[in-house]
């Protein structure tokens, strides 16, 4: 597919672990079945709820156009066109505006931490560098999230 | 007795005699034998002796008066070689022109004589009066003497003369007897040059203006920040005088139609040629509309637009008076934008401001660029934004950008239409991508705050950036739980909540600060203007109010209230047990009384600490107070805690409530009652109400506040007037020196660095590199360039420094950019070794070069070759813009009127005074480490009486004599380290002032006890003598010195090591040679006075 920057599957680990601070905003822990990438995540919990354990697809992309044409960059409200985000439960819309070398150690030198802001929710996506290829500092990207049944 | 050398006259001592007399004590003498000329002096007497035998009596105290005549004779003789010892230049000036032989008189316009309408002739001047009152009594001595009146009517008549000659240039003389007490206060010509209202303040620095007004002031959000609404009635009195030109015919001509009366008018017109100025309030206004010439003046309302000064006393600093625009508005109030109440520091509680309108065009221009509010959104103290947003728009702001504060498109769209109105009505404005697409579109409030930054007319050329923590900031940066890290990205918000230190005054971290030192004061005040619109109307819209349900206090809160009261009161009672057994252990340099106060003082804070914390556990975050607190707009947390659990001690000069009755706070308490119920500790909120008592102390601590601002406003005032006179002709030189107004330098470089204060960006520094950087490196993202190497960063900063603008920066500031690149090219050397990446530019083809781009790891620490040569660009631009120039006055004027805490040192070194009220010295140690040398040296610095190291003093009657039996506390004296023994005390004792002890009455039977026998003396018994003695010994200094009450062992933080504490003394008082002298010379080298520093505290 084309404008996706990444893709995978990942486990609800830990649910507002410092403590509730929103009401309608929760921070989810997660950890991903594959790349082995921690994520960290604020999910309006009003319009979707997430429960501890479990498991959604989440990917990352930098268009919601099926033919991976980028966007136009302004926001069309009529636009009623068969989008990517169809398929999906949660979408969200914001700005990559910090990669940063965090969460590297001794052990694995090449980790990086990729923060996204939707407007204020935050996602910190946290792995080895090659995951992350194609992220780019003050690129607009689409977020993707859908359950899996178990 | 002296004697003149020229003509051997004798010299006694002069001595001021009541009003007006001056007595030479020339023939007084104690001596036997009289000197000739005082014998010739009282032999001179002898006829009249003769006649009256009375007069024997006074003969010894006959002096000579000098009276003005006399003196003037005096002075004529003084030798033109001995003036220059009274400083005077004989050539120039002699004594005897210190002594007025005529009277000035000025000229009538001085002393105007006015016609009266009410009764015949006219009322004249006091001046006139006094001027014929003198002429009066010198006509009665003429007469007198011609007549031969006796010679005490003489006299009389010219110590009245003399008398009524002072009134006329010094009204208010003082000591004049009752007798002759003027019966009318009139007014001298000091009284009308001298104080405020006298000639040199009131008529010559300042004088009353035309086209002013003053008015109550009120806020109004809807202005921009640089506006203030004028009332309509203002406006039609305060006129401009605009000449008539091709351009405004027509609108002057339709002013002149509406005349005077109808707003947008004019009150005159003077033409060219006839120079006649005609009001249009009446006669045919349409005629004179139709004669309006090219050229003429019309003298029209002030209209939206025009630039006035708004002005707010006291104008303590240049920031009092500042340049607005005018726009006409009903009502009677002057309205502006809450941001720019605190340069004026203004409220609307009742708050009056002035208002003046400039009346040419230079003088517009003149205070638009000087004076105008955007061109003084920083103080020119330190750079620090002073005008920003406050109270309500903080909160709004906050609780907007809130995580959880989600919009729907109606809502959105709404808050961002709230920015649409002035000149921005017809702007466009770009409506985000919503930043949750499903399941329902929703925006959030940050988004808002984005779209606010974003939408203006350059909105590509202006993107801003900025991480800073908030007030509320725990810890992990950005991923911080309580969102208060801010990080603004190319002007979109893109995490943490606004609140006080982002948005308020008084940091460099703000919002409009930043947009205001890169993309100028513009973009800063529109910013502000649209916080200002949106952030109101949000808050209204979501509702933010607070009730009593906001302050009161829980089930919960309240048991753990008692709890604390409960455990503080017992710990208390055990402390005043202790004391009243005498078992508290005292605290290093206080008395028993002072360690039971300082113990129960911090008990008592304890209690109200935990209160305070308790209750913010308690309160739930929609609480509005809490929020308040929280985001900084109003309010702390003590305050709250204040409200709903505990008001605390109420403290009076630092101290608990003194006793203002016998023994006691109040008559409620018992005496000696020292429970902190009775010394003013209010266990009571606000919510549960204070008690009688409770309510009295708390009166007394406010009623303290009120003194002390207005003291304090007063003696700042007057030092601050002092020193801007000695200040305000100082400016810089074409040379960059600074100099007075006679050319004398006072500074060879304008503060040693020739920069500017108020464009300091970092922390006394024009720039704040790693801010410029993070800046550049967002706003100049440069997707298509490779990032450089280490070795590569290094080598165009020395390239780019080497250039010829690079010159006019200072060595200092390129050492400090050098140093900054040079830890960057460090970061990147480090992580590009780590992350495997190689640079060999040549070897690198086009084809690598795309697939680099790809590397999520390119954009950690990225920085390109156009990045850096920006970054430099920049920092260049930025110190040349900091750099004073010449000619700039130096703004002094609000240094001093902000410090109010040292207020009373201030005052001490401004008047240059000897004594100072807490003096303290440092006094190092050769030894640093060893706290029992230390205790030696304390133990020699102190004021140790005998009392101190006694147990008891005891009077003994024995059959053949009685003596006083001391008791020495050797125990003591050897945990004090003191170096007295027997000898020394009895030492001490004989040389006591005022005991008249004898050394062979004092006898030591053992190392501890001293006898001593008092001795009868004539003027008291032998058991009197007893008393006194025994009263008076345990006040014996026995070692230390006199003028140090106190001297603590310091543990000398800046030089301890770990493990290894170093010790220093701090004594009060101010005997700093005797500190040198005592400790340097007293014995072993090992001693030395080392940190002469006469360190001043400044808490007085």
């Amino acid at each position: 597919m084309a404008g996706v920057l990444f893709e995978d599957i990942f486990d609800v680990k830990d649910i507002n672990p410092e403590g509730k601070k929103f009401d309608r905003v929760s921070r989810l822990h997660c950890e991903s079945e594959s790349f082995k990438m921690d994520l960290i995540l604020d999910v309006n919990i009003q319009v979707y709820p997430v429960d501890l354990g479990d498991k959604f697809r989440l990917v990352l992309a930098s268009t919601l156009r099926e033919d991976g044409a980028p966007d136009e960059g302004e926001y069309q409200p009529m636009d009623n066109m068969p989008s990517r985000a169809d398929q999906f439960e949660y979408v969200m819309y914001g700005k990559t505006y910090r990669i940063d070398e965090e969460g590297s150690s001794v052990e694995a030198p090449t980790r990086l931490s990729a923060y996204v802001s939707f407007g204020g929710l935050l996602m910190r996506l946290q792995g080895d560098a090659n995951n992350l290829h194609g992220m780019e500092v003050d690129q607009y990207i689409y977020l993707l999230m859908k359950k899996l049944a178990f | 007795m002296s004697q003149c050398p020229y003509c051997e006259g004798l010299n006694g001592n002069v001595k001021k005699t009541g009003m007006m007399k001056i007595v030479h004590e020339k023939y007084k003498s104690t001596k036997k034998i009289l000197h000739p000329a005082i014998s010739e002096f009282r032999a001179s007497f002898q006829n009249a002796l003769e006649h009256n035998k009375e007069l024997e009596l006074l003969l010894a105290k006959a002096q000579e008066i000098l009276n003005p005549l006399r003196i003037l004779t005096l002075f004529r003789d003084i030798l033109d070689e001995d003036c220059p010892l009274f400083g005077m230049l004989p050539r120039v000036s002699r004594p005897e022109d210190l002594i007025l032989s005529r009277i000035v008189v000025p000229p009538v316009c001085i002393r105007p004589s006015v016609v009266s309408d009410l009764k015949a002739g006219s009322n004249e001047d006091d001046v006139t009066m006094k001027l014929t009152e003198i002429i009066f009594l010198n006509d009665v001595i003429r007469k007198h003497r011609s007549g031969g009146a006796k010679i005490q009517m003489i006299i009389e008549d010219w110590d009245f003369l003399q008398l009524q000659c002072a009134l006329y240039i010094n009204s208010e003389t003082t000591g004049i007897p009752l007798s002759m007490q003027p019966k009318k206060a009139t007014r001298g010509f000091v009284q009308r040059l001298k104080g405020k209202q006298g000639r040199f303040r009131g008529n010559l620095s300042g004088k009353r203006v035309d086209f002013s007004g003053r008015t109550v002031i009120s806020p109004d959000p809807n202005l921009r920040i640089d506006q203030v609404a004028v009332p309509i009635h203002v406006a039609k009195i305060l006129t401009y005088p605009e000449k008539v030109t091709r351009a405004n015919i027509h609108f002057m001509r339709k002013l002149v139609e509406n005349g005077a009366t109808q707003h947008p008018g004019a009150n005159f017109i003077v033409q060219q040629n006839t120079k006649i100025k005609k009001f249009l309030k009446y006669g045919n206004r349409q005629l004179i509309a139709k004669d309006l010439r090219i050229g003429d003046t019309v003298e029209r309302h002030m209209i939206d637009g025009d630039v006035v000064l708004f002005n707010r006393q006291p104008s303590l600093h240049k920031l009092s008076i500042m340049c607005h625009f005018a726009v006409v508005k009903p009502h009677r109030t002057f309205r502006f934008n809450e941001c720019v109440c605190t340069p004026y520091n203004a409220d609307f509680d009742g708050d009056e401001m002035n208002l003046h309108l400039p009346q040419t065009e230079e003088a517009k221009a003149e205070a638009l660029t000087l004076m105008g509010v955007k061109s003084n959104l920083v103080t020119p103290r330190n750079g620090e934004p002073l005008i920003a947003a406050i109270q309500d728009f903080i909160t709004g702001a906050y609780l907007l950008t809130q995580k959880d504060v989600f919009l729907d498109r109606g809502h959105m769209t709404q808050l961002c239409a709230a920015m649409l109105a002035g000149k921005d009505g017809d702007m466009k404005i770009n409506l985000p991508p919503p930043a949750i697409f499903r399941p329902v579109k929703l925006w959030t409030g940050k988004q808002v705050f984005s779209v606010l930054l974003k939408s203006h007319r350059e909105a590509a050329s202006v993107k801003m950036n900025l991480r800073v923590k908030g007030k509320q900031y725990s810890s992990g940066e950005d991923m911080c739980k309580n969102d208060s890290f801010v990080v603004i990205h190319n002007s979109e918000l893109m995490c943490g909540a606004l609140d006080k230190a982002v948005l308020g005054s008084g940091s460099k971290n703000n919002v409009f600060y930043v947009l205001y030192r890169d993309f100028g004061e513009q973009f800063a005040a529109d910013a502000m203007w649209k916080v200002a619109r949106i952030c109101p109307f949000f808050l209204s819209n979501r509702g933010f109010s607070i009730g009593i349900g906001d302050v009161t206090p829980g089930l919960g809160l309240l048991k753990a209230k008692d709890e604390l009261l409960n455990c503080g009161y017992k710990k208390c009672d055990e402390f005043i047990q202790d004391f009243k057994e005498s078992r508290l252990q005292t605290q290093p340099g206080c008395s028993e009384e002072e360690t039971l106060e300082a113990v129960i003082l911090g008990e008592l804070s304890v209690i109200r600490d935990h209160a305070g914390k308790a209750c913010l556990r308690e309160l739930h975050k929609s609480n509005s107070p809490l929020t308040m607190a929280v985001c900084g707009s109003k309010g702390s947390f003590i305050n709250i805690s204040q409200m709903i659990a505990c008001v605390g001690q109420q403290a009076l000069s630092g101290k608990r409530t003194p006793d203002g009755f016998e023994s006691r706070s109040l008559p409620h308490f018992r005496k000696f009652a020292k429970f902190p119920g009775a010394k003013g500790f209010v266990k009571n909120s606000f919510y549960s109400g204070l008690t009688p008592t409770e309510f009295f102390f708390h009166t007394m601590a406010g009623r303290e506040g009120l003194v002390d601002t207005a003291v304090k406003t007063a003696e700042t005032g007057y030092m601050q007037r002092r020193l801007v006179k000695s200040l305000e002709d100082l400016s810089i030189q074409y040379d960059m020196t600074v100099r007075n107004s006679v050319g004398d330098i006072v500074q060879f470089v304008y503060g040693g660095d020739s920069l500017d204060p108020a464009s300091m960006e970092g922390k006394d520094r024009p720039v704040d590199f790693d801010r410029i950087l993070a800046h550049v490196q967002s706003f100049v993202p440069d997707h298509e360039s490779c990032v450089l190497s280490a070795v590569e960063i290094k080598d165009q900063t020395n390239s780019i420094l080497n250039q010829e603008k690079f010159q006019a920066c200072s060595e200092e500031y390129k050492k400090g950019l050098r140093k900054f690149t040079n830890k960057l090219s460090d970061k990147v050397a480090n992580l590009h070794s780590r992350y495997g990446l190689s640079f060999v530019k040549e070897k690198m083809n086009t084809e690598m070069k795309a697939m680099r781009l790809g590397f999520a790891v390119e954009w950690v620490s990225r920085c390109t070759s156009l990045q850096l040569r920006r970054f430099f660009d920049i920092c260049h631009e930025k110190f040349m813009k900091a750099k004073i120039e010449p000619a700039v006055d130096e703004y002094f004027l609000d240094v001093f009127s902000h410090i109010t805490l040292g207020v009373p040192r201030i005052k001490e070194i401004i008047n240059a005074s000897r004594s100072i009220s807490t003096p303290i010295i440092s006094a190092g140690l050769v030894n640093e480490s060893d706290p029992d040398i230390a205790r030696v040296i304390k133990g020699r610095l102190e004021k140790t009486t005998l009392g101190e190291v006694t147990e008891y003093v005891e009077e003994v009657f024995a059959p053949e004599n009685c003596f006083l039996f001391i008791k020495l506390d050797l125990n003591r004296i050897r945990l004090l380290k003191l170096e007295v023994n027997t000898e020394t005390i009895i030492f001490s004792i004989c040389t006591a002032p005022k005991l008249k002890v004898k050394r062979q009455h004092i006898h030591s039977l053992s190392r501890s006890t001293i006898c001593i026998y008092p001795q009868e003396n004539n003027k008291s018994s032998l058991h009197f003598v007893m008393q006194t003695l025994k009263k008076s010994l345990p006040n014996v200094v026995i070692k230390g010195m006199k003028g140090v009450a106190r001297a603590i062992i310091h543990v000398d933080e800046e030089k301890s090591q770990a493990g290894q504490e170093k010790y220093k003394l701090l004594v009060e008082g101010n005997d700093l040679r005797g500190v040198i002298a005592t400790v340097g010379k007293s014995c072993e080298a090992w001693v030395e006075l080392r940190n002469r520093s006469s360190g001043l505290s400044l808490e007085c």
